[in-house]
């Protein structure tokens, strides 16, 4: 009954799935690249990583260590006593652990090393960010998972500021002083990796639209096909029943069990797999006659969009809302910049209180109108 | 409603906006510090010239909160007020217990606006079994447009009930705004009671062409067919009754007489008390009872009797008088699909209704309990007794129908058959005070409970009770 025809929408939602997740990658590729050239060569760096990992790992066997010299020394021990327990716990664990003999220096001598370690700090947490970053963009563009975008949009807009407050090098960043018009804030790299984020976001939900509609369907489709397996077992050929009933092995009372199982009434065990399937076989049948698109609207193939469709309403609801926010945002560019040209006041200032006072007045409106009312 | 991800989202804008100024109190935060003799710079470089950020982080924030303020701009003027048309329809909307029902579920948009993101779920009582299909669907809408999706329902047990609401949840393409609305469309559906004892008698019927056969009949004189005896001529009888082979053997006339062919009036009663909800989910002793009530009506039916039935407790919940038509039938099981077990037990109720509503011989077979207070059960049959109906009783053994025996722990059991001990010896002294009055009473436990309705019909046939 139709499981050909489940099979292939399903295989149609899987390959539209993969098409959107093979183009979202592509962009994901862009915006990697650009996160990774907007900072300074050798900022981001494995090598910081493998830093990172030993710092965690000193720091562990130093906790582990001064718990246990704690518990190995009396409270009445001097601090030499306490000293040697000390070492003597590392030494142990190193040999345990299979430690060199750097690492066990490194340990003993944990505030040196710590100080020492903290300038590459810096980069061992950028470096740790990047990579979450970089993961987080994956899941997304594989599972769909909008989260994970808003997560690494959160991480992405804490690692730029920090990286530059501990390095003023580390990212590339136009000065606040060159930024007298648009095609100045326009041209910067920073401003580019900035719209193509925000385009990387805005894609990322709208692409996510296709497969959060399509994907419960298809898990749908996909119970369906199994219901419909299952009932086949109770479908019961013409040729089988007639065996059946000329069969000598039959009592005449089990035939006629088993023929009104057949036609709907069955007298064999109600909680019965074939009671159960031979009756809905025969009720399904039945309807049929009556509605041959009753199994369509069943499986809910009635009901799946058609893929243009989806595409014309995604591209429809998404090119509005993007050129609408850059317009938005080129004009609260566009009136301090007037206001400079004119002369009245410093640039800067009057750029950052008009667009200011432009989202405060957005962000109360949202306020007052929907979160408090909610 | 603004979603998880929405607030995330506005957070996030929100987040970028206040960095912004953030970092302009840095640079104002580390002048003050190296004015008092701390310089941030040494350890911060980048502290002095954040101020850099604040343009971009603005843009970015700007571009964020823009692109929600016209998601919000879109939801409010799209979402808060769907125009959607949303028809059910059931086939059939009659059923007897474990036959199946099919839902569709029409659903169109009347707005302008496309709806990005619909799910709509029919909600089921939990007396029906969603056994093909699903009774939800996530879609998308275009305007003017109509899906439909369906589903198969198994119906469990007896009663009546409603499907519905049904609850739309409009989403838009972002997930970040959310309508839920309940829609309250109700469609009713009666589910007759289980056929399927009807089913093996009437299969049992087929088989041995029929085990009630010649049971219609009275064991009196009359206009019938099957012999009956013979006597002498009398000058009233008509001559076409002379046996003339038999007259001429014995050489005198005589006549054939033939057993007469009477029907009954028979009420089937049944208890409907609070005491009658008792015993497993979706399979009560009223349910049980229901069962031996319609089995009961089916028989009559079948032997052109007259039936009737009366649903009672301190109120006559129901009461339809006997007839005998095929369209009665249906109203009896209606009847009988719609009953719900509520107040206490009165057969002094019942038997006044049947009394005064019919006032001809009439039997009544009662299904019951038996659990209310003795004296007003002694008092009821005397009553019906004195009126002229006579009464059969089908007293369901209540500890049977509210627990399993099978189930219990060796410890349970012991106490248990105490306990049932003890009821019989009760049930004892009331079929005692009952059987004074010729009424029969047949103690039924959950299996046998059919065949003591069949018992208590075929005695009642051959005895002639309530024979008109």
């Amino acid at each position: 009954m139709m499981l050909g025809e489940i099979s292939k929408k399903i295989k149609e939602i899987k390959m539209v799935e993969t098409i959107i997740r093979f183009s979202m990658f592509f962009f994901y590729l862009i915006f990697i690249y650009m996160l990774f050239t907007l900072f300074k060569p050798d900022v981001i760096n494995i090598y910081y990583l493998y830093r990172l990992i030993l710092l965690i790992k000193y720091s562990i066997i130093f906790a582990i260590a001064v718990i246990i010299a704690i518990f190995i020394s009396p409270f009445y021990a001097s601090s030499a006593s306490m000293t040697i327990g000390f070492e003597a716990a590392i030494k142990t664990l190193a040999t345990i652990l299979l430690f060199s003999p750097q690492d066990v220096n490194n340990i003993i001598n944990f505030n040196n090393y710590l100080m020492s370690e903290f300038p590459y700090f810096i980069y061992e947490l950028i470096t740790t960010a990047f990579i979450l970053i970089c993961l987080l963009g994956f899941g997304s563009v594989f599972s769909g998972r909008y989260s994970y975008i808003l997560n690494m949009t959160i991480i992405l807009i804490l690692l730029l500021p920090f990286s530059y407050v501990f390095d003023a090098l580390a990212v590339e960043i136009p000065q606040i002083s060159q930024i007298s018009d648009i095609p100045r804030v326009i041209n910067s790299k920073f401003a580019i990796f900035l719209i193509i984020t925000f385009f990387f976001i805005e894609l990322s939900r709208a692409s996510g639209y296709v497969p959060n509609l399509l994907n419960p369907l298809k898990e749908r489709l996909i119970r369906i096909q199994q219901m419909l397996r299952m009932l086949a077992r109770g479908e019961v050929k013409e040729k089988a029943r007639v065996t059946l009933q000329t069969s000598e092995r039959l009592s005449r009372i089990s035939k006629v069990f088993l023929k009104d199982a057949y036609t709907s009434y069955a007298f064999i065990d109600r909680s019965s797999l074939m009671y159960i399937s031979s009756k809905l076989h025969a009720f399904i049948r039945d309807e049929l006659k009556k509605n041959p698109r009753l199994l369509d609207n069943v499986s809910g193939i009635a009901a799946l969009p058609s893929i243009s469709e989806i595409f014309v309403g995604f591209i429809k609801s998404l090119l509005p809302k993007v050129f609408l926010a850059i317009l938005l945002a080129l004009a609260s560019f566009s009136i301090p910049i007037f206001y400079q040209h004119i002369g009245i006041l410093e640039v800067i200032g009057i750029e950052f209180s008009v667009m200011l006072s432009l989202i405060l007045a957005m962000f109360l409106f949202i306020i007052v109108e929907y979160l408090l009312r909610s | 409603m603004l979603t998880n991800f929405g607030k995330a989202y506005l957070l996030t804008a929100i987040a970028c906006i206040l960095m912004s100024l953030a970092f302009y109190s840095m640079v104002e935060f580390n002048n003050i510090m190296k004015s008092i003799g701390v310089d941030l710079t040494t350890f911060a470089p980048g502290i002095s010239t954040m101020t850099n950020f604040s343009i971009p982080f603005l843009m970015f924030g700007t571009l964020m909160l823009t692109s929600f303020l016209i998601m919000y701009v879109h939801a409010k003027a799209f979402m808060e007020n769907p125009k959607l048309k949303i028809e059910r329809k059931i086939i059939p909307s009659r059923c007897f217990a474990g036959d199946y029902i099919l839902v569709s579920v029409r659903i169109t948009n009347l707005g302008r606006a496309r709806l990005d993101c619909v799910i709509i779920s029919d909600l089921v009582p939990d007396a029906f079994e969603i056994s093909f299909g699903e009774n939800f669907i996530m879609t998308s809408l275009p305007p003017k447009k109509t899906v439909e999706f369906s589903y198969i329902l198994r119906s469990l047990v007896r009663g009546e009930y409603k499907i519905g609401p049904i609850v739309a949840i409009i989403r838009d393409s972002a997930g970040f705004f959310l309508v839920r609305e309940q829609i309250d469309i109700f469609s009713e559906v009666v589910v007759y009671p289980l056929y399927e004892p009807v089913r093996r008698y009437l299969l049992l019927k087929k088989i041995q062409g029929g085990f009630l056969f010649g049971t219609h009949k009275i064991k009196q004189k009359g206009f019938g067919y099957d012999f009956w005896g013979l006597r002498e001529f009398l000058p009233s009888d008509p001559i076409k009754l002379i046996d003339w082979k038999a007259s001429a053997r014995l050489g005198k006339l005589l006549v054939k007489e033939f057993e007469a062919e009477k029907n009954i009036k028979l009420y089937i009663v049944v208890d409907c008390s609070r005491n009658m909800g008792g015993g497993f989910r979706f399979r009560t002793k009223l349910d049980y009872a229901i069962d031996g009530a319609l089995l009961l009506a089916h028989l009559a039916f079948r032997s052109r009797d007259l039936f009737g039935l009366v649903l009672f407790s301190d109120r006559i919940h129901r009461f339809i008088k006997a007839k005998r038509s095929r369209s009665h039938l249906l109203e009896v099981i209606d009847a009988l699909a719609r009953a719900r077990a509520s107040g206490l037990s009165s057969l002094m109720t019942a038997f006044q209704a049947i009394i005064k509503r019919d006032k001809r011989y009439s039997l009544a077979i009662v299904i019951t309990d038996l659990e209310a207070d003795p004296e007003t059960i002694e008092e009821a049959i005397k009553y019906a007794v004195a009126h002229k109906l006579h009464v059969i009783i089908i007293a369901c053994l209540t500890p049977l129908f509210v627990s399993d025996p099978a189930k219990m722990t060796d410890v349970e059991r012991a106490f248990f058959e105490a306990l049932y001990r003890d009821y019989l010896r009760k049930r004892v002294e009331i079929k005692q005070r009952i059987n004074k009055y010729g009424v029969m009473v047949f103690d039924v436990r959950p299996t046998d409970i059919i065949p003591a309705v069949l018992e208590a019909y075929i005695r009642a046939k051959h005895i002639g009770l309530g024979a008109m």
